[in-house]
């Protein structure tokens, strides 16, 4: 259980986030929508400390951090419930895509070389990287670079992974396939929390919508509801602009 | 017996004297340079993280080695460290005779502070040139700082550092050249004994600079092929 209580976050003098609340159920698959620059990511980000928020108070399971006054084991203890997959990837430079997944774990679990390496290969396979286990990430493509970040996150076998635009930088032909795997790996009991601008995609693997705005959340539920019939007029309009492209070549 | 302008022959014949003295030379470098490496880093983070008050003397410290001669440091040390020594020993009650130190000491001290200082921002430029992802996956990985540091960060920082760092070690060999005005015997000072015996300085010097070039250019080559091995993971640009 995720539950978040009037969190804001302000860079200098721009308010990105204007006291969020919002509350996610164990194993549920959020997704979250809304223009560029309506603090979708800037949210995510706050989930992990990847950004401190100025106020407000984030639980996840047994843990509450009010972000005013955190302290350090607490929010330590917020970080270690998620892992996080980046719009562009962040693989560890000097490590190949094999180390990418093996490094995490030698840090964060008490388990030996070998072991870390079979499950390693284990999550390379199934992301359908095996071969490519010595490359480094500037040999590998965009898509083979952001399979290999989703094994990194999964690798942890983390209660709640964020996926912060996973397909945003990819090639046009390579985002489906990377969505599939999302997919797939949403079918396994996890909570997820999406930030997306594939709406398909969001309508048919999320089981709550949010579509955020201006640094507040607009409006949520099922996608059904959010998708055909929208409550309030700013989700209609977005989706309407997003739905049908106002440019046709 | 009418003396020659230059004395070829005597330049060669004394290259082998005078390398005598390589052993110190290099080992001052190198070891000034390890000692330096040690200082460079641990500045480096210090003023990466903005650590209260140490990196506030960090500050002065490489301004002060950035804008003094290095001979004025090398005196520095070996005058102010006998003192500061002396000072302590007499404090606490202990007899201290500063003759047990070797002037090497005091060399490869003032060397390090300098060079470390030049390397600190080295590092200092290469941390802050690694990708702010590379520390956002760590931590979004459950590293600590420390692990973050010493798998991700330095490595990926080390390798943008090398072709300074490089200039460094060489402007480090050829410095050491200075440590004769603290009385130890180098290449230099081993140079300038002999030319006292002859008068023949020009052709000591010649033979001194046929030590250091390829001496220097042999680390040039080292360090480079050390680059290209350790940077195995990025993009070949040719």
């Amino acid at each position: 259980m995720i539950e978040i209580k009037n969190l804001k976050k302000s860079f200098n003098d721009n308010e990105v986030l204007r006291g969020i609340n919002l509350s996610i159920n164990d194993n549920e698959i959020v997704s979250i929508i809304g223009s560029s620059g309506g603090g979708k990511s800037t949210l995510l980000r706050c989930l992990n400390f990847l950004e401190h928020a100025d106020s407000g108070t984030i639980t996840i399971g047994d843990v509450t951090v009010d972000c005013l006054s955190a302290n350090k084991s607490d929010v330590k203890k917020v970080i270690s419930k998620s892992t996080m997959v980046f719009q562009n990837f962040n693989l560890f430079k000097n490590k190949t895509a094999l180390e990418n997944i093996m490094d995490p774990l030698l840090v964060n679990k008490k388990i030996s070389k070998a072991e870390a390496k079979d499950l390693a290969l284990k999550y390379l396979a199934r992301v359908g990287l095996e071969g490519k286990q010595n490359e480094y990430p500037s040999k590998l493509s965009g898509g083979q670079q952001q399979r290999i970040g989703i094994a990194r996150a999964l690798v942890l076998n983390p209660e709640i992974i964020l996926f912060d635009e996973p397909t945003s930088a990819l090639d046009p032909e390579l985002v489906s396939d990377i969505l599939k795997l999302i997919k797939e790996v949403s079918a396994e009991k996890r909570t997820m929390i999406i930030v997306t601008h594939e709406m398909a995609f969001a309508r048919d693997v999320s089981d709550k919508v949010v579509y955020m705005d201006k640094g507040e959340i607009v409006e949520m539920g099922a996608p059904e509801q959010i998708f055909s019939n929208p409550k309030e007029e700013r989700t209609r309009q977005f989706l309407a602009r997003y739905l049908q492209p106002e440019y046709i070549i | 017996m009418e003396r020659s302008i230059i004395d070829i022959k005597y330049i060669f014949s004394t290259i082998p004297e005078i390398s005598t003295k390589l052993p110190i030379t290099l080992f001052i470098a190198f070891s000034a340079t390890i000692l330096g490496l040690i200082l460079g880093i641990l500045i480096a983070l210090v003023r990466f993280f903005h650590i209260k008050i140490l990196s506030q003397i960090s500050t002065v410290f490489i301004s002060f080695i950035r804008g003094t001669p290095m001979v004025i440091q090398l005196y520095l040390v070996y005058y102010g460290i006998p003192i500061l020594l002396s000072a302590i020993a007499k404090k606490t009650g202990h007899e201290f005779d500063i003759r047990l130190l070797p002037s090497t000491l005091f060399a490869i001290l003032a060397f390090a502070f300098n060079t470390g200082a030049y390397m600190s921002e080295s590092f200092r430029s290469s941390l802050v040139s690694v990708e702010a992802g590379q520390f956002e996956a760590c931590k979004s990985l459950h590293y600590s700082t420390w692990d973050s540091l010493r798998r991700i960060i330095l490595p990926q920082a080390f390798v943008i550092a090398i072709p300074t760092l490089t200039s460094s070690f060489l402007a480090m060999i050829k410095n050491t050249s200075l440590a004769f005005c603290i009385a130890v015997v180098d290449l230099m000072a081993q140079a300038k004994i002999i030319g006292s015996r002859s008068y023949r300085y020009f052709e000591i010097y010649i033979a001194v600079s046929i030590i250091y070039w390829p001496i220097c250019a042999l680390m040039e080559r080292l360090l480079l092929s050390l680059e290209k091995r350790l940077s195995r993971f990025s993009k070949k640009v040719y």
